[in-house]
C-alpha cells in the first residue's frame, strides 16, 4: 500500500512540477511571442499577448508584461491622449517599483520619450531633464547612450532660429566623455556633424565629427554615403584637397551605383586626379 | 391615426423575419457600416492605413476655414440651379407625349425616350469628352462648319473679355476656367432625362380626364392647361426630382473627375465638394479630413431636403 | 392548386439541381492536391503588351528546374489593385508573391509581408555558374537593392526585376516627311525647336492640325518637369547646404519659404519659359486629356511624338501602323545660347528597381515562392523576362534586348534640379490649377508666376506641416520597435540581425528627429511665415 501511495505521491509531484514548468515555459513563450510581435510592429497583437493573464503568474513576468503593455500602448491604434497617459502611468509605476533594473531604466527613458514626442503638446525641457536623470544614474546603459544624442539633437535642432547654437554646441560637447558605446558615439558624431554644417558652426568641426563617425561605422547605407560626400565637400571648402580626394574616391568605390557618382567623378577630374575611380 | 400592432401578433409569424435578415445584413455591412466608419474617422488624423490619431474637432475647424471647399459649394450651387433649369425639357417632353392623342405614338415616343438608358453612363461620358476635344472634337468642328466661331470671337472681344475665343486657335472647352462650368452645364444637351420624363408622365397620367374636359369647356389654352392643371398636379413628382437632383449634384463628382481630373481643371473652376473630398482622400491622403467633408455634405443635403419638403407645398 | 404545387417543385428542383452541379464542379476542380503540383500565385498590375507572356515565360523556365512547381499569375488592373489587395490580405487569401507599390503602406508591409533581410547578404542560388555566383543577392541589383529597403521597418521587403527610363517616341515615317529622309532625331533642344517650326509650317501648308507631341495629364508632366528641372540644376546644387549633392524635396520647399529661391528667380523663369515653349507644342488642352487620349492621337498619326516611359515600348510598337523610333528627351545643353546658362547636363538615370515583388505571410509555400522570386531576379530569370517584355533589367549583367537598347539608362548624368514634383499635394494643386496660364499666349510666364504667388507659400506651409506630422508618427512608432529590440538584446537574443536592426533603427530615428526639428524650426521662423 505504502509503495503505491509513495508512487502516486511522486507521480503527482512530478506531474505538478511538469505542469508548472510547462506553464512557465508557455508563459515565457507568450511573452517572447509578444516581443516578437512588437519587433514586427504588430502592436495590437502584442498588446493582447502582454495583457493575457497567463503572462502574469509571478511578479517578475507581471512586471515584464506591464512594461510590454506600456510600450505597445504608445502605438496602439488609434493613438489617443488617453492611451499615452495610461502608458505614462504604467512607466511611472514601474520606475517607482525599481528604478535600477532593465525595466526601470527603460521606463525612465520612455517617460522622457513621452514628454518629447508622444504627447500632443510636447515638453522638450521635461524630456531633457528626464534624459539627464537617466544619464546620471546609468551612464553606460544603452538607453542612456541613446539619450545623449537625443539631448544633443534637442539642443541643436529644436531651438528657435535666433538661439545661440554655438553655446548649445559647447554644452552638447560636454557629453562626449559619457559616450562609451562606439555605436552611440558614431550616431552622436553623425548628428552633431550634420548640425554643424546646417547651422554653420565651423566646417573643420563638422568634418572631424563626420570623419569620426565614418571611422567607427555608420549602420545605414544612405547615411554613410551622405557622410562621405559631406566630408569630401567640406574638405574641399577647407582647401584640404588630400582629404577631399580620398573621400570622393572612397565614395565611388563604396557606392558605385549611386546617382551622384558622375558628379563626384567630375569633381575628381577638376582636382586633376588620375585614379581608376575617375577613369571608370 | 395609425393603429399599433401587438407584439404577440407581430411575432406570430416570426420565421418571416428571417427572410429579411440577409437584406438587412447587406444594408448594414455595405451602407451603414461605411457611413458610421466615416463619421468615426472624421474625428481622426487618418491617412488611410491602420495608423490614426484622435484629433477631436480639428478636421471640422479646418473645413470651416477651407476656401476651396466654400468655393466648390458656390460652384455646386450654380450647377444645382442649372440642373433645375435643365429639368424643364423633360417636363415639356412629358407633357407633349402625354397630350398625344394616339396611343400608338405615345408608346413609340416612350420607347425612344427609354432606349438611351441602355447606353452605359461611362460611354456617354466618353462621348461627351470627345465632343469637347479642342483639336478633333465635334463641337469645335460644328462651330467652324456653321461659322459660329466668329460670333463667339466677337462676343469675347466686346463683352466677355475672356480671351478664349480666338481665330486659328481651337477652343479649349475643358482647359480654360471660363469655359469649364458652361461646358459642364451644356453637357447632356438637350437635357432630356429618361427617368425624369417617365416620372413626370406617371404624374400626368394620374390627372383625371374630366379636368381637361372642364378646362376645354372653359376655353383654356394649351399653356393655361399646363400652368393651371398639369404643373400644379405634378408638383409631387417635381419635388421628388428636385430632391434627387440636389442630392445627386452635391454628392456627384464623376463627371468632373473624368472630364477635368481630381484637381478640378484649370483654375479649379470645376471643383465641386465631392471632388474635393476625393482629392483630399486620394490626392493628399487626408482620409480623415475627407470623411469630415463627407459628413458636412450629409448635413447640407439633409437640410436642403428638409427645406424642400417643408417649403415646396403640394396641393392635392 | 396542384399546378401551383408542381411549379413550386420544379423551381425548388432546379435550385437543388444547380446546387448539386456547382458542388460537383467545386470538388472536382483540378487542384494542386490532385496532381501533387505546388502552385505559386503571383499578382501584379502590369497590363502592358507582352508582360503577361513574359511572366509566363519565366514561370515555365522555373517549372523546368522544379517540375513540381507551377506558376500562376493574376493580373489585376492598376485602378482596383489597392482595393483588391487589401481584401485578399485581410481575407488571408492573398497570392504568394505580390507586386509592391500600390496600396501597401508600412503597416501593411509589416503585417502581411515577410522580410527578406536574412537572405539579401547571401548569394542568389540561381546565379550559380554566372559571374554573380558568389555575390550577395543585394549586390546583384543595379540599384544595390536600395529601393527594396524600408527605412521605417528596417528590413528588405521586396526584390525588383526591371528599371524604367523616359524617352520621346516618334513616328519615323512622319518625321522623315517633315524633316527629310534620314534626318537624325532631335538630340538637343535647338533641334527640337526646329521640329516645332517644321510642324507649324506643315500645318500651314496642308491645313492640318498635326500636333508635335501628344500630351495628356499623364504624358505632359513626364516631359514638362524635365525642362523646368534642367534649368535649375545649378541652383539646386547651390541650395544644397548640407553638401551631399542630394537635395531633398523638403529642403527645396523650406528654401522656397525662406526666400532662398522663388519662381521669379532667373533659373525658374527660364525653366518656365522652356515649359511654355514645349507646352505650346503639346496637344491643346492636354491637362484635361488622359493617357489613352494621348496614345490614341499618336497612334492615329495626329501627333508626331509622344513622351512616355520604357514600359510603353511594346504596346506602342505593336499597336502602331508605322515604325516608331525613340530618342532621349532633348534638353538644352550647357552650350545652348538661350537656355544653357543654368543647366549642367543630362540627368542620371540610374534609377530604382521597379516591378518589385514581396512574399506574403499567408503563403502556403513560402520556400518555393522565395525560390521563384530569386529565380526571377537571377541573371537567367531576368534575361528571360526582359527578352519577352522589352523592359529594362534591374540585375547586373543582364543584356538589354536589341529593340530597347535606346532605353538604356544614362549613367553619366547629373542630379535633377527643381521641378513641380518636388512639392507636396497642396502646392501641386496650386500649380495644376494655374498651369493653363503658362500655355496662354499673353505673357504666359509672368501671368503664371503671378497667379501662383498668392497661394503657393500657404500651400507649401500646409504640405510641410503635413510632412512634419507624418515624420513624427514614424518617429513615435519606432519607439515601440526599439523597446522590443533592446529587450531582446538584453535578454540573450544577441543575433546579428537584431543588433544590426537596433543600430539602424537608432540612427534612423535620430536622423529623422533632427531633420524634422530643423524643418519645424525653419517653418516656424518669421522668414518662413511671411505671406
Amino acid at each position: 500500500m505504502m509503495p503505491s501511495l509513495r508512487h502516486h505521491f511522486c507521480t503527482a509531484v512530478t506531474g505538478f512540477c511538469a505542469v508548472a514548468v510547462m506553464t512557465s515555459v508557455a508563459n515565457a513563450n507568450t511573452l517572447a511571442n509578444a516581443w516578437d510581435e512588437t519587433t514586427l510592429l504588430r502592436v495590437e497583437e502584442a498588446n493582447e499577448l502582454f495583457a493575457n493573464p497567463k503572462t502574469r503568474p509571478n511578479p517578475a513576468t507581471a512586471r515584464e508584461a506591464d512594461y510590454g503593455t506600456a510600450v505597445t500602448l504608445l502605438n496602439i491604434q488609434p493613438r489617443t491622449p488617453g492611451n499615452i497617459e495610461h502608458s505614462a502611468q504604467i512607466f511611472s509605476r514601474l520606475l517607482a517599483q525599481n528604478p535600477d533594473d532593465e525595466i526601470g531604466i527603460g521606463s525612465l527613458y520612455f517617460l522622457a520619450r513621452i514628454e518629447q514626442v508622444h504627447r500632443s503638446t510636447p515638453a522638450p525641457q521635461k524630456a531633457v531633464a528626464l534624459y539627464q536623470r537617466l544619464i546620471a544614474a546609468h551612464p553606460a546603459h544603452p538607453f542612456a547612450q541613446i539619450a545623449i544624442t537625443k539631448i544633443a539633437l534637442l539642443k541643436l535642432c529644436d531651438a528657435p532660429d535666433n538661439a545661440d547654437k554655438a553655446a548649445a554646441l559647447a554644452e552638447v560637447e560636454t557629453l562626449i566623455p559619457l559616450l562609451t558605446d562606439p555605436g552611440a558615439r558614431s550616431n552622436f558624431d553623425y548628428i552633431v556633424g550634420t548640425a554643424c554644417i546646417r547651422h554653420q558652426l565651423g566646417d573643420e568641426k563638422a568634418m572631424n565629427y563626420l570623419i569620426e563617425a565614418v571611422k567607427i561605422g555608420i549602420p545605414i547605407q544612405i547615411s554613410s554615403s551622405n557622410a562621405i560626400v559631406r566630408i569630401a565637400n567640406l574638405a574641399l571648402r577647407l582647401n584640404r584637397k588630400d582629404i577631399a580626394i580620398s573621400y570622393y574616391e572612397r565614395f565611388i568605390r563604396d557606392f558605385p551605383r549611386d546617382r551622384r557618382t558622375y558628379t563626384v567623378r567630375l569633381r575628381l577630374r577638376e582636382l586633376n586626379v588620375q585614379s581608376p575611380e575617375v577613369a571608370r | 391615426m395609425p393603429s399599433t400592432i401587438p407584439i404577440k401578433k407581430a411575432l406570430y409569424e416570426w420565421r418571416l423575419y428571417l427572410f429579411i435578415l440577409p437584406s438587412l445584413l447587406m444594408v448594414g455591412v455595405f451602407i451603414y457600416l461605411p457611413t458610421f466608419s466615416a463619421v468615426y474617422h472624421s474625428f481622426f488624423n487618418w491617412r488611410g492605413g491602420d495608423a490614426k490619431e484622435y484629433i477631436g474637432l480639428e478636421n471640422f475647424v479646418h473645413l470651416w476655414n477651407d476656401d476651396i471647399l466654400w468655393q466648390s459649394l458656390l460652384t455646386v450651387t450654380v450647377l444645382i440651379l442649372a440642373n433645375i433649369v435643365k429639368m424643364l425639357p423633360s417636363i415639356a417632353l412629358a407633357v407633349v407625349i402625354h397630350r398625344l392623342t394616339s396611343d400608338r405614338w405615345q408608346y413609340w415616343y416612350r420607347v425612344l425616350v427609354v432606349v438611351p438608358m441602355i447606353v452605359p453612363e461611362l460611354v456617354r461620358l466618353f462621348i461627351w469628352k470627345f465632343f469637347y476635344d479642342p483639336n478633333f472634337g465635334v463641337l469645335n468642328r460644328l462651330l467652324d462648319l456653321f461659322e459660329f466661331k466668329p460670333l463667339l470671337i466677337w462676343l469675347d472681344n466686346h463683352f466677355l473679355h475672356w480671351e478664349v475665343f480666338r481665330e486659328g486657335i481651337p477652343i479649349p472647352w475643358l482647359s480654360d476656367p471660363h469655359l469649364i462650368v458652361p461646358s459642364i452645364i451644356f453637357w447632356g444637351f438637350p437635357w432630356i432625362g429618361a427617368v425624369g420624363v417617365l416620372i413626370f408622365l406617371a404624374g400626368l397620367e394620374s390627372i383625371n380626364k374630366e379636368i381637361y374636359e372642364t378646362a376645354e369647356l372653359d376655353g383654356a389654352t394649351g399653356v393655361q392647361k399646363f400652368l393651371y392643371i398639369e404643373l400644379p398636379l405634378i408638383l409631387t413628382q417635381i419635388r421628388l426630382m428636385i430632391i434627387l437632383l440636389v442630392i445627386g449634384t452635391i454628392q456627384g463628382f464623376g463627371l468632373q473627375l473624368l472630364l477635368l481630373g481630381q484637381d478640378g481643371g484649370a483654375g479649379g473652376a470645376g471643383m465641386v465638394p465631392g471632388l474635393w473630398m476625393y482629392n483630399r482622400a486620394f490626392g493628399a491622403g487626408q482620409f480623415g479630413y475627407a470623411c469630415s467633408i463627407g459628413l458636412f455634405l450629409f448635413v447640407i443635403i439633409l437640410t436642403l431636403t428638409w427645406v424642400n419638403n417643408k417649403y415646396i407645398r403640394v396641393q392635392k | 392548386m396542384k399546378r401551383e404545387k408542381i411549379l413550386h417543385s420544379v423551381g425548388f428542383g432546379l435550385v437543388g439541381l444547380f446546387y448539386l452541379v456547382a458542388v460537383f464542379f467545386v470538388f472536382h476542380k483540378p487542384s494542386e492536391q490532385n496532381n501533387k503540383q505546388i502552385v505559386i500565385r503571383i499578382a501584379h498590375w502590369q497590363l502592358e503588351d507582352g508582360l503577361r507572356q513574359a511572366f509566363d515565360d519565366v514561370g515555365r523556365e522555373f517549372t523546368k528546374l522544379h517540375p513540381n512547381v507551377r506558376i500562376e499569375q493574376l493580373v489585376i488592373p492598376e485602378r482596383i489593385f489597392p482595393n483588391w489587395l487589401i481584401t485578399q490580405l485581410i481575407g488571408e487569401t492573398a497570392p504568394d508573391l505580390i507586386e509592391i507599390g500600390l496600396g501597401i503602406d508600412d503597416d501593411r508591409l509589416a503585417r502581411f509581408f515577410v522580410p527578406l533581410t536574412s537572405l539579401v547578404d547571401e548569394p542568389n542560388p540561381y546565379n550559380k555558374g554566372t559571374p554573380l555566383e558568389s555575390v550577395p543577392w543585394r549586390n546583384t541589383f543595379l540599384d544595390g537593392m536600395y529601393s527594396a529597403y524600408n527605412p521605417t521597418l528596417l528590413d528588405y521587403y521586396s526584390a525588383g526585376m526591371t528599371q524604367h527610363t523616359i524617352r520621346l517616341y516618334y513616328n519615323s515615317l512622319l518625321y522623315e516627311t517633315l524633316m527629310g529622309t534620314g534626318a537624325p532625331p532631335p538630340r538637343d533642344f535647338v533641334a527640337l525647336q526646329n521640329v516645332f517650326t517644321k510642324v507649324a509650317e506643315y500645318n500651314r501648308i496642308h491645313h492640318t492640325q498635326l500636333v508635335t507631341i501628344a500630351g495628356s495629364n499623364y504624358n505632359g508632366p513626364i516631359i514638362m518637369d524635365q525642362y523646368l528641372s534642367s534649368q535649375s540644376q545649378k541652383l539646386q546644387l547651390r541650395l544644397n547646404t548640407l553638401l551631399d549633392f542630394s537635395p531633398t524635396k523638403y529642403g527645396t520647399q523650406i528654401d522656397f519659404l525662406l526666400g532662398r529661391w522663388s519662381f521669379e528667380s532667373p533659373e525658374l523663369q527660364s525653366g518656365l519659359t522652356l515649359q511654355h515653349i514645349v507646352g505650346s507644342n503639346l496637344t491643346k488642352g492636354f491637362q484635361s486629356l488622359r493617357r489613352e487620349d494621348a496614345t490614341f492621337y499618336f497612334l492615329q498619326g495626329h501627333a508626331l511624338m509622344i513622351a512616355s516611359g520604357s514600359w510603353d515600348v511594346r504596346t506602342l510598337r505593336s499597336m502602331a501602323s508605322f515604325p516608331i523610333e525613340v530618342s532621349p528627351v532633348p534638353l538644352p545643353s550647357p552650350q545652348n545660347p538661350t537656355f544653357g546658362a543654368y543647366t549642367l547636363g543630362p540627368f542620371s538615370e540610374t534609377d530604382e528597381s521597379t516591378t518589385k515583388f514581396g512574399l506574403t505571410r499567408h503563403s502556403k509555400h513560402p520556400k518555393e515562392a522565395i525560390e521563384f522570386l530569386q529565380f526571377m531576379t537571377s541573371q537567367r530569370g531576368c534575361q528571360t523576362f526582359v527578352n519577352t517584355s522589352y523592359w529594362l533589367p534591374s540585375v547586373l549583367g543582364v543584356k538589354i534586348p536589341e529593340p530597347i537598347t535606346e532605353f538604356a539608362p544614362i549613367v553619366d548624368g547629373y542630379t535633377q534640379g527643381i521641378a513641380f514634383h518636388n512639392f507636396g499635394s497642396d502646392a501641386m494643386l496650386v500649380f495644376t490649377q494655374n498651369l493653363y496660364k503658362l500655355y496662354n499666349d499673353h505673357d504666359p510666364v509672368t501671368s503664371f508666376t503671378q497667379a501662383i504667388e498668392p497661394h503657393l507659400k500657404a500651400a507649401v506651409r500646409r504640405d510641410l506641416r503635413q510632412e512634419i506630422d507624418t515624420r513624427f508618427r514614424n518617429i513615435t512608432r519606432d519607439d515601440t520597435t526599439l523597446a522590443a529590440l533592446l529587450w531582446k538584446l538584453s535578454h540573450g537574443d544577441n543575433s546579428e540581425e537584431i543588433r544590426s536592426k537596433a543600430a539602424a533603427l537608432i540612427l534612423n530615428q535620430h536622423t529623422m528627429e533632427s531633420d524634422t526639428y530643423c524643418l519645424k524650426t525653419d517653418l516656424d521662423s518669421p522668414a518662413a511665415r511671411q505671406p
